[in-house]
């Protein structure tokens, strides 16, 4: 495990675009959140009668896990970057011929990804820290849970990115398919085959993006954008039968192929 | 031990089969080269060795086994193309094949210092020319000072000087008892270095074996004088050749292998009162061999 960590890790050290890529995204992580959380400063100096403020403890960690997510394309496009550059450059081939077996190279990128969800993670819980910490004088570990959800959410994105990038072996093509499916078409084939087809069916929630994005509601209101939703322990499972099928899926693509 | 044994490999693609029924083995210490036109199916034969490709039915033993990653690292090769990451500098590049090979990072000075690429390790693999990459591939090849070697047009894209250094290295790696498998359409690099040769053409294997017999070639003595009848007369006399054929005013004689022997028809012409203006041997060309055997099929 460590050893084909290792492996990644010389493969991105000195990989400027990378870092580059890596910095911005979470800077914007950071950002956006800072951006709500002004907006959230005006509301109380004006005295309205909001009785949730999102960047309160408990309800930051929830906020900061829902604002991130909209950001999870960004780790993806990093995922389907590393993955494609080695199709790219053929030294998926060099690395086999260099004595890797198959599954160790797939297995790596599968750490590369964890590692990323985990420093995604990591970055979402600082910054909910940073911010509940901000206004209220308490310290809170109440709703703590949003953030391993963002965790497993990251994945589903991350393994999404990596299976698109494994069947499609081109950089482009893998990213525009990725963000037109988790942007348009997993809407548009829930939407329709709940709506049209089902008749208010709730056939949508059990996409694999989508499945994810319910875990983390927005921190208010969330029954009625997810109407019938399925409980937690539901999309959980769901979300991890789909991170599992894209590892297997990846795995077995680039074992029995000609590379 | 045979270094490398092939049983009927097969390979198809969608509409195409690239191998068909190859066999041949490749003994230790000897310089194996793999002769064909442009899609032939040489890198496709050295791909399915690697486990890049999948072969369609047919095996193999690299080196008495079934072809593991563990038997890879013990072989340097360089398939096809210098496969290399662009935004890494050429010494990162092979920081990274070493690790794999689980080689420490201490021989890469030496390796690059062979190959004439020691001044320029810090500079991006992107920035390197052509011939810089493929000697980087080679450099990548040496780590480890594997006992068995897999080269893919080793001097694809180097000046002359280059070829001309590839040419010695595999020599001198020759000399050190190490097993070389070389694919190339080159016959001229083919014939300056390589012991055995396969030849293969559509995925077919025309012939294998050491390159002796392989290319066993007739001598051709080509000789002429003022009076060319009279000549060939005098020689149909002496006999010896197999075939003798009038061309460009010369007479060309043929004789099997070892057989050839210039000064004694020189002196049967003059005892006929015969002067030679013209006296050549030659030996049948590896290429006009290649040629031959290439368009039988």
């Amino acid at each position: 495990m460590l050893h084909l960590l290792k492996l990644e890790w010389l493969k991105v050290k000195n990989y400027r675009a990378f870092w580059i890529f890596l910095a911005l995204y979470i800077i914007g992580l950071f950002s956006i959140n800072w951006i709500a959380y002004q907006l959230q400063g005006e509301i109380k100096k004006s005295g309205a009668p909001v009785n949730i403020f999102p960047y309160d403890f408990p309800a930051v960690y929830q906020t900061i896990a829902w604002v991130s997510s909209w950001l999870l394309y960004f780790p993806g496009m990093l995922m389907i970057l590393v993955i494609t550059n080695e199709y790219n450059y053929k030294t998926h081939r060099q690395n086999i011929i260099d004595g890797l077996t198959r599954q160790q190279f797939v297995i790596a990128k599968i750490l590369f990804g964890l590692v990323i969800a985990l420093l995604t993670t990591l970055s979402c819980f600082l910054i909910a820290v940073y911010f509940g910490s901000s206004y209220s004088s308490s310290f809170s570990l109440d709703g703590i849970a949003y953030i391993g959800y963002s965790f497993i959410q990251t994945l589903c994105y991350l393994f999404v990115a990596m299976i698109l990038a494994v069947f499609m072996r081109r950089s482009g093509l893998a990213m525009a398919v990725f963000f037109l499916y988790g942007l348009v078409f997993e809407q548009l084939i829930g939407g329709l085959l709940d709506f049209k087809l089902l008749n208010d069916g709730t056939v949508r929630y059990y996409f694999p993006l989508e499945a994810s994005d319910v875990l983390i509601p927005v921190t208010f209101g969330s029954s009625i954008v997810y109407k019938n939703a399925p409980g937690q322990t539901t999309l959980i499972i769901t979300c991890l039968v789909y991170i599992s099928l894209f590892v297997f899926l990846s795995l077995r693509k680039f074992e029995t192929d000609d590379l | 031990m045979p270094i490398l044994e092939l049983n009927n490999i097969t390979k198809h693609y969608k509409t195409v089969t690239a191998l068909n029924n190859v066999s041949f083995s490749v003994p230790e210490g000897s310089v194996y080269g793999i002769l064909g036109p442009n899609g032939s199916g040489k890198t496709t034969l050295l791909g399915i060795i690697l486990d890049i490709l999948k072969p369609s039915s047919g095996s193999f033993l690299l080196m008495g086994k079934p072809a593991d990653a563990e038997i890879r690292k013990q072989v340097g090769t360089l398939l096809e193309t210098p496969n290399f990451y662009h935004y890494l500098s050429g010494e990162k590049n092979l920081q990274i094949a070493a690790y794999i090979k689980g080689k420490g990072f201490n021989e890469i000075d030496n390796v690059l210092q062979k190959v004439n690429l020691y001044q320029r390790k810090q500079s991006k693999f992107s920035s390197y020319s052509l011939g810089m990459k493929q000697r980087l591939a080679i450099a990548s090849c040496l780590l480890g000072d594997p006992q068995v070697l897999i080269f893919d047009e080793p001097t694809n894209g180097l000046d002359p000087n280059g070829i001309a250094e590839i040419r010695e290295l595999i020599k001198r790696l020759a000399a050190e008892g190490k097993t070389i498998i070389m694919a190339s359409h080159l016959l001229d690099e083919v014939e300056k270095v390589c012991t055995h040769v396969a030849i293969i053409k559509q995925g077919n294997l025309l012939t294998a074996g050491s390159v002796d017999e392989v290319l066993v070639t007739e001598e051709i003595i080509e000789v002429a004088s003022d009076d060319l009848n009279k000549l060939e007369t005098v020689l149909q006399q002496m006999g010896g050749f197999s075939s003798l054929k009038k061309q460009n005013g010369v007479l060309q004689l043929y004789f099997s292998n070892g057989n050839a022997n210039t000064a004694a028809i020189n002196q049967y012409c003059f005892q006929n009162n015969i002067a030679l203006n013209h006296l050549q041997s030659k030996k049948k060309s590896l290429e006009t061999k290649f040629l031959e055997l290439t368009n039988k099929v």
